[in-house]
């Protein structure tokens, strides 16, 4: 269990994803310029969301559609100064990893900082940060999926537009940069009138469909923050699934960097 | 059997008793409870070398109580465990492991009660680990609860931990029908003190933790107070003999370093002991390698290899004073959160290796399955056809029978006043006298440490139910 965390769950639309600039613009763009401008307003519209937190349940499930779960909660701490966010996720169940929890700060310029706290032994163990490809608890969702991804991360190249369930969307391609990653692409679709991601497809480094994410059930917070209390990832090529859901999902609950230490993490419920 | 030192009481009642109801309220109306309870089957590979049963099963309950209250700056966390043991019953014990009240300022936090503390970074070992007693009759890394007072700063500079120990737990050690035993069992009932040591010491801790780099983590400690590890003297007592256990004080410098990047990590701990008995210092140094997505799959593999040291060489009490640790760890990342851990620890001086393999795994997401395996690879020869003279004499210049703790002059009165008494041919004849010589030299054969559990290699399976 590691790496980049679940801020993306409550700070980012999904996968970091969102619009160009305003239309007018778009006629003199490359579909290169024109990709990674949606996506820079998709971050953009993301800022100044304070600090947050809520409830999340992982249903996993296998071929035959027998299902485990996870529950977990999250809060979230926008990064000031330049700084990047921190996030703190705990595990309620299954019973035996309740109290597991995860401390993360990530970094705009370098790699993210990451404890992991095991109660049964009552140690913080520091993480490295070079695991990007693995699943996230055994889930569908990889680290890489669900941490908090800089813009600069991709490199972008706007496809075509088209609509997903009668919303018409950008479709943006994105090439990771990092050779760490278990992609070769991502193919983004975002809702013109939102910048929120509503699908998206994975190509795996042989460059084959490997899983496709589909967000819904969105709900608007502070007038500002769009947020999808359901997403389900399909991958193509083992027939498994995962489900991941949100709730309460609060804004400005008044949490501070002292909620976000290693002495939190370690009284963390 | 347990106990709790007076000051148990007195820290319980100092935190209670001065609050009224209205303070103890919102503990005991808003918490939740939850819980494990573990089945645990043992069995051996051998019989045991002294009449001990080949298996065991034992039965393991734990609770788990928690409340928040005050808006959350205030907590209580109440953990009561007992093990009840078909075999050994030294095992079959109970204890507090925890019942802490923490309450959270702004940058600070109080917390007072009883509570296991962790510090270090390694794996083999933990030198730098020393606030609890080991719980030793539970399992190697099993702790004892430590009634404490603890104020941590949270502060620029890093996070500052202030500890006062009230009180000093005994180590709980198996019993006469338990494995994985001393030949001669430890006495535990009669531990013995030095100096100023005592049940009711009061001692005093402090560490200092703080990120250096982007890379690299720090941490400084400090304890003054008896040493939760005792050193071991012979009862002299031939129809019952015995081991005793002695604790004395220690001051104690400790230093931890982790340097993490990509998918390295390099460790250190290091010690520097000044006691009554001898001083010494001791360090690990670590270096791990993680494999992520191994051969394309889900699964993670890292590589741990440690180098322990002790300048009291032999007569370190452990038997981890030079000695090489080799592990790999596998993470499946599946539903069930399967794990496999290998390991060998090998003296490169003796080529004595114990290996172990421990494997976990969840299912019907209540429940969980424990595999582990241990084997002692390379044995010592147990030297049981010397003469009663070179085992004296061996014994004699040997590291148990510590100066600080009994004069060699003492043990040559002794055996000269017990043949006088009994006759010379005491040393030969007398059923007890020569066995538990022979068993005292294999105790004082630091090379040969391991040959104490040579018949002790066996498969532990535990299942645990979470409520």
């Amino acid at each position: 269990m590691n790496r980049k965390l679940y801020r993306a769950w409550l700070t980012l639309p999904a996968l970091a994803v969102t619009l160009g600039l305003a239309a007018p613009l778009a006629t003199a763009e490359t579909p290169e310029e024109k990709g990674r401008a949606i996506f820079e307003e998709a971050d953009r519209r993301n800022d100044g969301f304070g600090d947050n937190q809520g409830d999340m349940l992982m249903i996993l499930k296998n071929k035959r559609e027998n299902t485990s779960e996870r529950e977990m909660s999250v809060q979230g701490l926008e990064g000031k100064n330049g700084e990047g966010d921190k996030t703190m996720m705990v595990f309620l169940s299954p019973k035996d990893q309740k109290g597991t929890a995860l401390l993360t700060y990530q970094h705009k310029d370098r790699d993210d900082d990451q404890w992991l706290y095991l109660p049964a032994l009552k140690r913080v163990k520091k993480i490295a940060s070079s695991k990007k490809s693995g699943p996230f608890m055994g889930s569908e969702f990889s680290f890489e999926d669900i941490g908090g991804q800089q813009v600069d991360d991709y490199t972008y190249k706007y496809l075509r537009d088209e609509q997903v369930d009668g919303q018409d969307c950008f479709v943006v391609e994105s090439y990771p940069k990092d050779k760490n990653s278990g992609y070769t692409k991502v193919i983004t679709w975002v809702d013109k009138q939102h910048y929120r991601t509503l699908k998206a497809d994975f190509y795996d480094r042989k460059n084959s469909h490997l899983k496709t994410l589909v967000a819904k059930d969105f709900n608007l917070y502070l007038e500002k923050f769009w947020r999808p209390h359901e997403m389900e990832m399909v991958n193509h090529q083992t027939g498994r699934s995962t489900v991941l859901k949100q709730n309460n999902i609060k804004f400005n609950v008044g949490l501070s960097d002292d909620d976000f230490t290693q002495n939190s993490l370690k009284r963390a419920r | 059997m347990y106990w709790f030192p007076r000051s148990y009481f007195f820290l319980i009642s100092a935190l209670f008793a001065g609050q009224a109801y209205g303070f103890l309220a919102p503990l005991l109306d808003q918490g939740e409870w939850g819980g494990e309870t573990g089945f645990e089957f043992r069995y051996f590979d051998d019989p045991g070398e002294f009449g001990q049963e080949q298996y065991a099963t034992s039965l393991r309950f734990q609770g788990e109580y928690h409340a928040l209250w005050n808006e959350d700056q205030d907590s209580f966390t109440f953990l009561p465990f007992v093990r009840l043991d078909q075999q050994d019953e030294e095992r079959t014990h109970a204890d507090i492991r925890e019942a802490l009240w923490i309450h959270v300022g702004d940058s600070w936090e109080l917390r007072g009660g009883v509570t296991r503390v962790f510090w270090g970074r390694t794996e083999f070992n933990h030198l730098v680990d020393v606030i609890n007693q080991l719980d030793l009759v539970d399992g190697d890394e099993e702790k004892l609860g430590q009634p404490l007072l603890n104020l941590s700063l949270v502060h620029d500079w890093g996070i500052f931990d202030f500890y006062f120990l009230m009180g000093f737990r005994e180590r709980t050690f198996p019993g006469e029908d338990g494995r994985l035993r001393t030949p001669l069992v430890v006495d535990a009932d009669n531990a013995q003190y030095l100096g100023s040591a005592g049940k009711d010491s009061m001692d005093f801790a402090f560490r200092w933790q703080r990120p250096l780099t982007d890379e690299l983590e720090m941490a400084l400690s400090l304890f003054s107070g008896v040493d939760r590890e005792p050193t071991y003297s012979f009862n002299f007592n031939f129809s019952d003999p015995m081991l005793v256990p002695y604790y004395s004080n220690k001051t104690q410098v400790g230093l931890e370093l982790e340097y993490i990047y990509e998918g390295w990590a390099v460790k250190f701990e290091g010690i520097d002991v000044t006691n009554l008995i001898q001083d010494y210092n001791a360090a690990t140094l670590g270096v791990e390698y993680s494999f992520y997505s191994l051969f394309d799959s889900n699964v993670d593999m890292t590589f741990i290899t440690e180098y322990m040291w002790d300048s009291r060489d032999e007569t370190a009490p452990g038997f981890l004073e030079h000695d090489v640790g080799l592990g790999a760890r596998f993470t499946f990342n599946d539903e069930f959160d399967s794990t496999i851990l290998a390991g060998l620890l090998w003296d490169p001086e003796t080529d004595e290796k114990v290996a172990s393999l421990e494997g976990e795994r969840r299912f019907f997401s209540d429940f969980k399955v424990k595999l582990m395996a241990r084997v002692m690879m390379e044995r010592g020869q147990p030297q049981v056809d010397d003469s009663t003279i070179a085992i004296l004499n061996a014994l004699a210049s040997s590291n148990l029978l510590n100066d600080e703790i009994v004069d060699r002059a003492f043990i040559i009165d002794f055996i000269v006043d017990l043949i006088r008494e009994n006759g010379l041919s005491i040393l030969f004849e007398n059923e007890q006298f020569v066995p538990a010589l022979q068993q005292l030299q294999r105790l004082a054969n630091a090379n040969r440490k391991l040959s104490l559990l040579e018949s002790d290699d066996y498969i532990q399976l535990e299942l645990i139910y979470y409520y």
